[in-house]
């Protein structure tokens, strides 16, 4: 309970920070926001003149799209500074989270708050409700119930698969440009129905990057689309739950790799 | 390898990242139709794989650096330099597109592999699309710089830098060429200076252009190189009278 409080002021702070450049903050968030956009934008003009891609038509794909955006929100409020510490490890300065009196990783997480993510809070759920009015879910209390297991557990994986990336940086590897793709990887693959890749490309993206958890499968699920997929359906109902495991074992390795911080420069 | 190595490097493997995922959505799209509105799939993906090559050679280093400088105060240092603050931004931003060229050598037959590339319509098409590439180079390299001046004023550019990036992707065709746009949405691109950094280069080299819209073609972009100038000199101007050192 006290480090839940620890982590939310913390945060504030971070987002004080940020908002310390008041013109900047404004077009920070507005980024997250055309960031999307452009996604979005792409596949739509793309569906304008083609009618579906995959068998998805432009509301399956704005649904897919939308779930996953706000899911990348979500990612984004809570831990988009993983991108820090890499630097930190290397100029020694990673010293001062191992001296307060609160855990180091979520000292990073809140050192500085991703103001992007807040035009993708804003931006992702507005798009699902307009998904949603061009296809047929039947929302259910378990359909409910599903949608917010998917987006707990989706939230999840990226930042599982950042925490992982970040733990190599104890062992002096440079992680910011595997880092950047890691996102492209989530961001540009994860917006679209899987189906459309190679067999193998989709084994990868399901089982070596959890790509295909976290919207794809929420989003097959939702729509009645399990039958096409490459996986047995039991396994796309089971989506939320590769996030919880996929961090649980992201956090021990973290822990694991701490050991190596050698305060570099000191 | 150094630092800068390791970062170009893997720039070129997102882009490459990039290409093969346009390539397979747009073999999706076209679900086995050979030629859709006169196009065909091969020369989409042509378009696409040399459009991304293009925007990341024309990057506008300039833009990223003023940041640097303006965040960390040591534009007080480059404004005390003997050489003009404008000189010294063209020689960063030219050294750093010079620097890319051994990683252009290595991406162009990558991306030929991964994606497809064709050899220019005809050695004229070739020849102007040299004249054309220079000239969107510049205009986006003025964009580039117009963005940075913009930091004079709101110190911080990450924001605006990151906006342009997205938005000038989509709108120069790199994702979508421009044909396939809906035609409201291509007045709107071809309002926009974006046309001149990839689209209008490369719709020369594909030959896609009629002979008689060449000096149109041309023409636009010139006019962007003109507007923009103007534009940067203005707010240099102003700039440069209310600079605010941080850091101290």
């Amino acid at each position: 309970m006290r480090s839940l409080s620890i982590a939310a002021s913390l945060w504030l702070a971070g987002l004080r920070g940020g908002m310390e450049y008041r013109a900047d903050f404004l077009l920070t968030m507005l980024f997250g926001f055309v960031r999307e956009a452009t996604g979005f934008v792409l596949i739509w003009v793309i569906l304008a003149r083609f009618a579906a891609i995959a068998r998805w038509t432009l509301g399956d794909v704005a649904f897919l799209y939308g779930l996953r955006v706000t899911m990348h929100g979500l990612v984004g409020l809570g831990t988009g500074n993983l991108w820090g510490p890499e630097s930190r490890v290397r100029q020694g300065e990673f010293d001062r989270y191992l001296v307060r009196p609160a855990s180091p990783l979520l000292q990073v997480l809140t050192e500085r708050v991703p103001l992007s993510a807040f035009g993708e809070v804003l931006g992702g759920p507005a798009l699902f409700l307009a998904a949603n009015q061009l296809v047929h879910v039947d929302w259910t209390p378990w359909a409910l119930l599903y949608l917010l297991f998917a987006l707990v557990g989706g939230a999840l994986l990226e930042p599982a698969i950042r925490v992982l990336i970040v733990s190599l940086s104890f062992r002096a590897l440079r992680v910011t440009g595997l880092m950047a793709i890691m996102d492209d990887i989530f961001s540009d693959f994860g917006t679209y129905p899987l189906g459309i890749f190679s067999a193998a490309l989709q084994f990868v993206l399901t089982f070596g990057i959890p790509v295909a958890f976290t919207a794809y499968f929420p989003a097959a699920v939702l729509l009645g689309r399990t039958a096409a997929l490459q996986v047995p359906p039991i396994v796309a109902y089971c989506a939320p739950l590769a996030g919880v495991l996929w961090m649980a074992f992201a956090l021990a390795v973290f822990q694991h790799e701490l050991r190596h911080y050698t305060s570099a420069g000191h | 390898m150094s630092r800068l190595w390791l970062n170009l490097a893997f720039q070129v493997l997102r882009i490459l990242l990039r290409v093969c995922l346009l390539k397979v959505i747009w073999t999706a799209v076209y679900a086995g139709q050979g030629v859709v509105d006169g196009v065909a799939l091969g020369q989409v993906i042509a378009f696409i794989t040399l459009a991304q090559l293009q925007v990341w050679v024309m990057s506008p280093l300039v833009a990223d650096y003023i940041r640097e400088r303006v965040r960390e105060g040591k534009i007080a240092l480059d404004l005390a330099r003997p050489a003009p603050f404008l000189g010294q931004l063209l020689a960063h931003q030219l050294g750093g597109t010079a620097s890319l060229l051994p990683f252009v050598l290595l991406a162009v037959p990558l991306a030929f592999e991964l994606g497809g590339l064709v050899s220019p319509a005809s050695l004229a098409a070739g020849l102007l699309y040299l004249v054309s590439f220079v000239l969107g180079y510049f205009v986006s390299v003025l964009i580039g710089l117009v963005i940075g001046l913009v930091g004079f004023w709101t110190l911080q550019t990450q924001g605006v830098i990151a906006i342009y990036l997205y938005v000038s992707q989509f709108f120069t065709g790199a994702l979508v060429p421009l044909g396939f746009f809906p035609a409201w949405l291509r007045r709107v691109a071809d309002l926009l200076p974006f046309q001149a950094q990839a689209f209008i280069p490369l719709s020369l080299y594909m030959g896609n252009v009629a002979p008689k819209e060449i000096p149109r073609a041309l023409g636009v972009q010139l006019v962007w190189v003109v507007v923009l100038i103007a534009i940067a000199w203005l707010m240099w101007r102003r700039a440069i009278r209310r600079v605010v050192i941080q850091g101290g």
